[in-house]
């Protein structure tokens, strides 16, 4: 045997792929050559070193970052082709729209303490299902994947890949749990991304709404229900971190503004904040975040 | 991975929780800097490409492969510059001691002096080593993770041992 082949012979015996011929051999060059001796040592203490690497412990909270971010960015690097459809109202009427959202969610609120109980129940997860069920208030039309678009009812299930559709120049709101609601704008669309359950309580954890068109207000209490929507558009991920926020869309273009708390926004490669009193205009290369004017403010 | 396709998030989080470490251990050997960077960038690969699933393989390789692709690449793509361990000065090819003879073999010193080895292999012996060694895959998973013969997975291992082995001599000298 040549010396070159005994470290390959050793590492061979290691996988148990040696013949006893083989093994022969090289227990033979070994008692005879003092060089390969004590490589083939040294190859064996390596060899069980590599016996005691101990697997590594995730950092804590990681998988919980990777399912947020990959929800996140799902649906940003999904680039559409479409052409956008042309939107009706003006993104820069933010005070029409702060009274309208407040109006509706004042109204959601009404329901909610009308319905009691029950209307509370309606509208958590069912942990059997897994369908979460939204009270609305307003015209909203709605369209479950592959299907026919109808007027929704006052309490409706909602499922991934979802449409809903603001009905009528009145703004709509939808309350997507107790503490979450989301306001439609006069001709807007948006689509319900995955919806995640958490897995004590049975209650949504997280629910991806992607802003097709138009202008969606967000009102969330995050102070009870931490973070559990994202907006996406095309050019970024919105996650609230405590806030009352709208987001716009134009062709080619994502305007966010924060009345309360702060957003974190998600691009490709890059997450940074817009806090309260702010805006940020996205396009696909660049972001510019402005302080917002006071008639752009959006109120309760 | 049927129901991930469908958007199914409880799924796709069910997934996250039983393979993120087995990921992370590759990733972090790999490239421990942007290991969670890694980690993330597959899963969302995964998420993403749920549908072409066939179940001709485990889920577990088809996330590794995923995973090898995704470290692959972002060694391509990195703008720092690596060393390969065969041009590194003879002098400096060994890793430095500090810690006394006894604490060696099993303490931190020799893993850090591992991983840092592991570093310096070129990309495809040292995920070879990776899959074979730290995660314990046969060659015919490694062979269809990498899209190489079994017997280039076996040279490729072979090497990065030898250059390991080197590398670490003086924490292997009894």
């Amino acid at each position: 045997m040549e010396c070159s082949e005994a470290l390959d012979f050793l590492y061979e015996s290691f996988d148990g792929q040696l013949t006893p011929t083989q093994h022969s051999l090289l227990d033979a060059h070994r008692r005879t050559c003092f060089a390969c001796a004590n490589t083939l040592a040294r190859a064996e203490r390596f060899q069980e070193l590599l016996l005691k690497v101990p697997q590594l412990v995730v950092p804590r909270g990681l998988e919980d970052r990777i399912i947020e971010r990959v929800f996140a960015a799902s649906f940003v690097t999904s680039k559409r082709t479409e052409t956008w459809r042309s939107l009706v109202e003006s993104f820069t009427n933010w005070r029409s729209l702060g009274y309208g959202f407040a109006t509706a969610a004042a109204a959601v609120g009404l329901i909610l303490l009308s319905r009691g109980a029950v209307q509370q129940a309606a509208m958590t997860h069912n942990p059997v299902q897994h369908v979460l069920v939204a009270a609305v208030n307003g015209d909203i039309d709605l369209q479950p994947a592959g299907g026919q678009m109808s007027q929704a009812g006052p309490s409706v299930p909602i499922e991934p890949g979802d449409s809903l559709a603001s009905a009528s120049a009145e703004p709509a709101t939808v309350a997507l749990t107790p503490n979450l609601a989301i306001t439609l704008a006069a001709n807007t669309h948006v689509r319900v991304g995955m919806v995640r359950f958490d897995e004590r309580t049975g209650t949504p954890a997280t629910i991806a709404v992607r802003v097709e068109s138009g202008t969606l207000g967000i009102r969330e209490n995050t102070a009870v229900d931490p973070g559990r929507i994202h907006v996406a558009t095309d050019q970024a991920s919105i996650v609230p971190t405590g806030t009352v926020f709208a987001v716009g869309v134009k062709p080619g273009v994502t305007n966010v503004v924060v009345g309360e708390g702060s957003v974190a926004v998600f691009v490709p490669g890059e997450t940074f904040n817009v806090l309260a009193g702010s805006e940020a205009r996205i396009t696909a290369d660049k972001h510019v975040v402005t302080k917002i004017k006071p008639n752009k403010r959006i109120t309760q | 991975m049927k129901r991930i396709a469908k958007g199914d998030g409880d799924a796709f989080a069910d997934l996250v929780r039983r393979y993120t470490r087995m990921l992370y251990n590759v990733a972090y050997r790999y490239n421990a800097s942007a290991a969670e960077d890694l980690v993330q960038e597959s899963f969302l690969r995964a998420f993403q490409h749920a549908g072409t699933f066939s179940g001709r393989s485990k889920v577990s390789s088809w996330l590794y492969r995923i995973c090898v692709n995704v470290c692959l690449t972002h060694m391509g793509r990195a703008s720092l510059p690596t060393s390969d361990i065969d041009d590194i000065p003879e002098a400096e090819m060994t890793a430095p001691i500090t810690d006394s003879p006894e604490k060696r073999v099993e303490g931190r010193e020799t893993f850090k002096a591992l991983e840092d080895g592991l570093r310096l292999l070129p990309s495809q012996e040292r995920m070879v080593f990776i899959l074979r060694e730290l995660q314990g895959l046969a060659y015919s998973e490694i062979s269809s993770i990498l899209g190489i013969t079994e017997q280039a997975a076996r040279t490729n291992l072979h090497r990065a041992k030898r250059r390991l082995q080197s590398w670490l001599s003086p924490l292997l000298t009894a």
